[in-house]
């Protein structure tokens, strides 16, 4: 049980679903708002009455009785928690007179309920869980479905190299996005991504013709075609066995798969008592989903291994999703759950022990990087030279020092004997700027984390820097 | 290995694709990079089974599975044999910037602040504290280096305060983000560099002068900050003498803002065959034979008494014309009697911001000493920068005459967190545009509060009486508000004395907001009839000011019922002696107060 003492200007900032509400519930602060502010003796709750749009003021809430403050509001607004949340924590910050009051029946009668569903929680966790019982039935329906699905993408795809790929017009465009609609009925969301990616991209090449783009146009429709085989060999295989069921395996996210935590613990998919750090953050948009993902590269402090988090938050529904932000501390997870991929796998956790980070840890993370440039390349091009895998590949590469080409400037990453240029992609445009602008003294005998890239053009590879690791600490590029 | 018949094969593949492979048996070309391929394939596992399925395109029926396959293979394959290895002379970072880099700022916070920079936000003024901490990350440094293509005054202010922390270190940094590629590119970055540097990177802004592939208006920021050094003027001769257009006019503006004899003798030639057009240029200079003619136009456009003639120019047109001349005395002074004081002085206030010499301040203060009723803001403000602490004793009796005027510029003395330092801010004088403050002191002087807490006032205009103590009492109150904590108590004692005795004297809000921030620790009895003099000395100046503040005082409720219901009766009093408008207001003020409670 923590006390309202417990809020911190973080607190709230943590807590708002984004700016944005953080910013309108300081407005609420400022502008006195709120009509009366109670705290109750134990200091474990603040609450109060807001003026709103509606006749009745709302009734607002922060309880700090348990492990995580519980939000509670009377407006309708669908954010969590909402601007009068923030709002009355933000004037508990500002030193504004609480008048102390006894804690309303309401939320006793609320504190009571929770407290019943954590004693049932616990007791269901004494038990030994069964895992969800499956419908094999609907799973089987819904692989021939898609397979249905997978055969009218291919015929998209054979048609699209058959006629020739520079040869799309907007016409047959129209044509293909109806195509690519149905694909949804197909429970096929990856394969119609992709589908949408071409025809964008076709419908940009018929405006200005380009080589460069072509190529792009045609690694997508191989990309295309790639996914529909081996997803109609999965596909094929688990209809065979009879085993319809998930498995470490990227294309059942692929086909749209929704992976449930206690899916990946059964098939193992988990690590106990992890320890990571953030590396990098960034916010990236993706215009084909139409989100943002909210993406950040972790080390785990124990193997050096890379993963990944994506918070994806669609446009539409964005400022209900809470955005995520950097993080700077250790966390300790007791259960990290990876998801099926490859070099760099998608982690996710429920519940995170947040310390902050001591010196030593970065000498740790340090100890961790790729033994040379030599073996980092031959991982990241194993990785690369699979078609459905991303087009980088993150890695901590370590460096004596990262010095600038006199001709034009470019970055180059120098260890032992061997080199390689650093250079900017699209995710990371302006990191081997800041880069150049960064103290001297950082770019001697640290670890760079890169996305390792091949330029089909240059027929090389490239590393996109992200972020610097130095004994004392984590520089972010971006 | 040669690998490239690989590489052909591979852009062969994409060719069919891109044409399509309905025709793949006809690509002969296709064949034959498959046909010269074939040794590789002979070599390497992984070639010999790309060449296996590129044969198979020639047979197969339908054979677009096989080059989506084969292309898939040939991009695999061509990343395995992707080189990493970069043999480029390199040389170490030569960028040493602040110690202690901040670089542990939230994404969300960064992002938020580089938006700011990239749209040159007006909030770059007034950075918060947080903001402020964020100068050193290297990633708003990075947004600044990429915003300097902008032109926008709020850049300029930033820039300043990047220049603070970075000093010359950001002079490589500057350089680099010229963008020589753009026609369109502007020439803030180089106006940074001879900001930063002055004439130390003459050598760079000669190079982009004579530079006729670079965009235009570098080449005129570059002309432009050639002027900073006098061995500059035969190459600004140069340029004037072989450039057209813009670049000519920027070379000829430069050149005869030096004085030395190669601009006299161009500016005669001008002035020789002297059009309107060639007016900015002789406003440009500064020279005895630009000063002369300048002075000669203006006394050939009054009339024997000082007028102006009724087919001379307009007063500001003269005065333009008087520019950057700082011993263009005689046609100042001439002028007086035709310009109000405020606009005369901006003339000669602009002149001093482009070039703060000894010459122009000293121009300025025997023009003061001459005519000391139309030259006493531009006198106030040399005395700000040179002497900050005497500045008001050293303006005499005029100080007391012409203190409205005067405390409009003190009203843009403020005291910068970044700095730590009280600025004078160009725009107090309507000075708008590039590096818009001066910085003058840490602590701010006691003359300058005496000054604005001054009870004195021997006007005999009351609108202007009232008017300059509204004003004195808005200066102390932006005082309080924002001066540097460690001046805080030395301000507020006299401050607030000055408001409880404005309180007989004016209705402004400025006084009661006084009072009511900053006088925290008065007995209720203090309080007492404060709102009673706000409103009725309102009324006697003909306005209805609102019932406010005393909510903020620390009054019992029925002691504020009970002032404002007699502040009611003394109002019925006015019935009649004042417009029934106003009276009407006030009433409705007093009664809606009475509801309220």
């Amino acid at each position: 049980m923590s006390t309202v003492n417990s809020i911190t200007a973080e607190l709230i900032s943590s807590a708002a679903p984004n700016a944005a509400a953080a910013q309108n519930g300081q407005k609420i602060s400022r502008s006195g708002g709120f009509q009366s502010l109670f705290i109750s003796e134990d200091k474990t709750l603040i609450f109060g009455d807001c003026k709103g749009s509606g006749s009745k003021p709302y009734r607002t809430s922060a309880d700090f009785s348990g492990d995580a403050p519980v939000f509670r509001c009377s407006c309708p607004s669908r954010q969590f928690p909402c601007k009068h949340c923030l709002g009355i924590m933000y004037d508990w910050l500002a030193g504004k007179s609480f008048g102390i009051a006894p804690i309303p029946a309401d939320i006793l009668e609320k504190r009571e309920k929770l407290a019943k569903r954590a004693e049932k929680g616990v007791s269901d966790e004494a038990t030994v869980k069964k895992p969800p019982k499956q419908n094999k039935a609907a799973a089987e329906k819904k692989l021939k479905k898609q397979a249905e699905g997978l055969e009218l993408a291919e015929k998209f795809v054979n048609d699209l190299f058959s006629r020739g790929i520079s040869s799309v017009s907007s016409a047959a465009a129209e044509q293909y996005k109806n195509l690519a609609k149905q694909l949804g009925d197909y429970y096929l969301p990856e394969p119609q991504a992709i589908m949408n990616e071409i025809i964008t991209a076709a419908e940009r090449l018929t405006a200005s013709p380009d080589d460069r783009e072509l190529a792009r146009l045609t690694g997508l429709c191989v990309k295309l075609s790639s996914a529909v085989r081996k997803s109609k060999a999965y596909i094929a295989e688990k209809l065979e066995s009879g085993e319809v069921l998930p498995e470490d395996n990227i294309l059942y996210e692929e086909m749209g798969g929704v992976w449930k935590l206690t899916q990946l613990k059964e098939i193992g998919l988990f690590k106990e008592n992890a320890r990571i750090i953030q590396l990098s953050f960034t916010v990236l948009h993706d215009n084909i989903h139409k989100a943002d993902i909210d993406f950040a590269y972790w080390a785990d402090l124990d193997t050096g291994e890379i993963s990944k988090t994506e918070n994806i938050r669609p446009l539409k529904a964005a400022k209900y999703i809470k955005a995520e932000n950097s993080v700077f501390g250790v966390h300790r997870i007791k259960e990290l759950y990876r998801y099926p991929g490859g070099l760099n796998r998608r982690i996710r956790w429920e519940a995170a022990d947040i310390s902050e980070a001591e010196v030593g840890v970065y000498a740790e993370l340090l100890s961790k990087t790729e033994k040379s440039l030599s073996d980092a390349v031959k991982r990241a091009k194993n990785e690369l030279k699979n078609t459905l895998s991303d087009e980088n590949a993150a890695l901590l590469v370590p460096y004596d020092s990262i010095e600038f080409a006199v001709s034009d400037g470019h970055p180059v990453l120098k260890f032992g004997e061997e080199t390689i240029a650093l250079r900017p992609n699209e995710s990371y445009p302006d990191s081997c700027k800041v880069l150049s602008v960064l103290d001297g003294q950082y770019l001697k005998n640290g670890a760079l984390l890169g996305e390792f890239f091949y330029s089909s053009e240059e027929r090389r590879i490239f590393v996109c820097p992200v972020s610097v690791v130095t004994k004392d600490g984590i520089i972010r590029l971006c | 290995m040669n690998v490239t018949p690989f590489y052909e094969l591979r852009s062969r593949l994409y060719a069919c694709a891109a044409a399509g492979c309905q025709t793949v048996s006809e690509d002969f070309r296709l064949k034959k990079a498959v046909d010269e391929f074939k040794p590789l394939a002979e070599l390497n596992k992984a070639f010999g089974k790309l060449s296996a399925l590129c044969q198979s395109l020639f047979t197969a029926e339908n054979p677009s599975r096989q080059l989506a396959d084969a292309i898939a293979l040939a991009d695999a394959l061509a990343v395995t044999q992707g080189t990493f290895a970069d043999n480029s002379e390199v040389i170490p970072s030569e960028v040493s910037t602040v110690s202690g880099q901040m670089i542990n700022a939230p994404y969300s916070v960064i992002s938020e602040f580089c938006e700011k920079i990239f749209k040159c936000s007006p909030n770059l003024y007034e950075l918060s504290e947080d903001e402020t901490a964020l100068l050193s990350d290297p990633r708003v440094l990075m947004a600044f280096i990429k915003a300097c293509g902008k032109n926008s005054t709020y850049l300029d202010y930033f820039s300043e305060m990047m220049f603070e922390i970075y000093g010359d270190r950001l002079v490589p940094l500057l350089k680099n983000a010229v963008d020589m590629s753009d026609p369109k590119a502007s020439g803030t970055a180089v106006e940074y560099v001879s900001a930063v540097s002055g004439s130390a990177e003459n050598a760079w802004f000669l190079s982009l002068a004579r530079d006729e592939n670079a965009p235009q208006n570098v080449r005129i920021a570059a002309i432009s900050a050639l002027g900073k050094d006098s061995k500059n003027v035969p190459y600004l001769l140069e340029l004037y003498n072989t450039e057209k257009g813009k670049v000519k006019n920027q070379a000829l503006d430069t050149l005869v803002s030096i004085d030395c004899p190669e601009a006299e003798e161009v500016i005669a030639k001008l002035i020789a065959k002297y059009k309107p057009s060639c007016d900015s240029h002789i406003s440009a200079a500064c020279g005895k034979t630009a000063t002369d003619f300048a002075v000669g136009l203006v006394k050939s456009g009054l009339t024997p008494s000082g007028y102006l003639t009724n087919e001379s120019r307009r007063a500001d047109e003269y005065l333009s014309l008087l520019s950057n001349k700082p011993y263009a005395d005689e046609g100042f002074l001439l002028l007086a009697k035709q310009q109000e004081p405020e606009i005369i002085n901006q003339f000669l206030l602009i002149s001093l911001r482009r070039k703060n010499t000894e010459e122009y301040r000293a121009l300025i203060h025997r023009l003061f000493e001459k005519a000391p009723q139309v030259f006493y803001t531009a006198e106030f403000f040399v005395l700000l920068t040179e002497d900050t602490e005497n500045a008001v004793a050293r303006m005499g009796k005029n100080a007391e005459e012409h203190r409205l005027e005067l405390l409009n510029v003190i009203n843009g003395i403020n005291y910068d967190k970044f700095y730590g330092e009280y600025c004078l801010d160009w725009r107090a004088a309507r000075i708008y545009g590039r590096y818009p403050v001066v910085r003058l002191t840490d602590s701010y002087p006691q003359q300058l509060i005496d000054f604005i807490c001054d009870r004195r006032c021997t006007l005999s205009d009351n609108r202007l009486r009232n008017r300059t103590f509204s004003s004195a009492a808005e200066a102390a109150l932006m005082l309080l508000n924002s001066c540097n904590p460690e001046d805080y108590e030395r301000i507020k004692v006299p401050a607030v004395n000055f408001a409880f005795f404005l309180c007989s004297e004016i209705s402004s809000s400025y006084v009661l907001e006084i009072i009511s921030q900053h006088f925290k620790d008065g007995k209720s009895s203090d309080y007492r009839g404060i709102i009673t003099k706000f409103v009725l000395n309102g009324l006697k100046n003909g306005s209805s000011m609102p019932v406010r503040g005393i909510d903020n005082f620390p009054l019992s409720e029925s002691e504020k019922v009970e002032e404002i219901t007699a502040l009611m009766n003394k109002v019925a009093a006015f019935k009649g002696q004042i417009a029934d408008f106003v009276y009407d207001h006030q009433m409705r003020y007093i009664k809606d107060y009475l509801n309220r409670k």
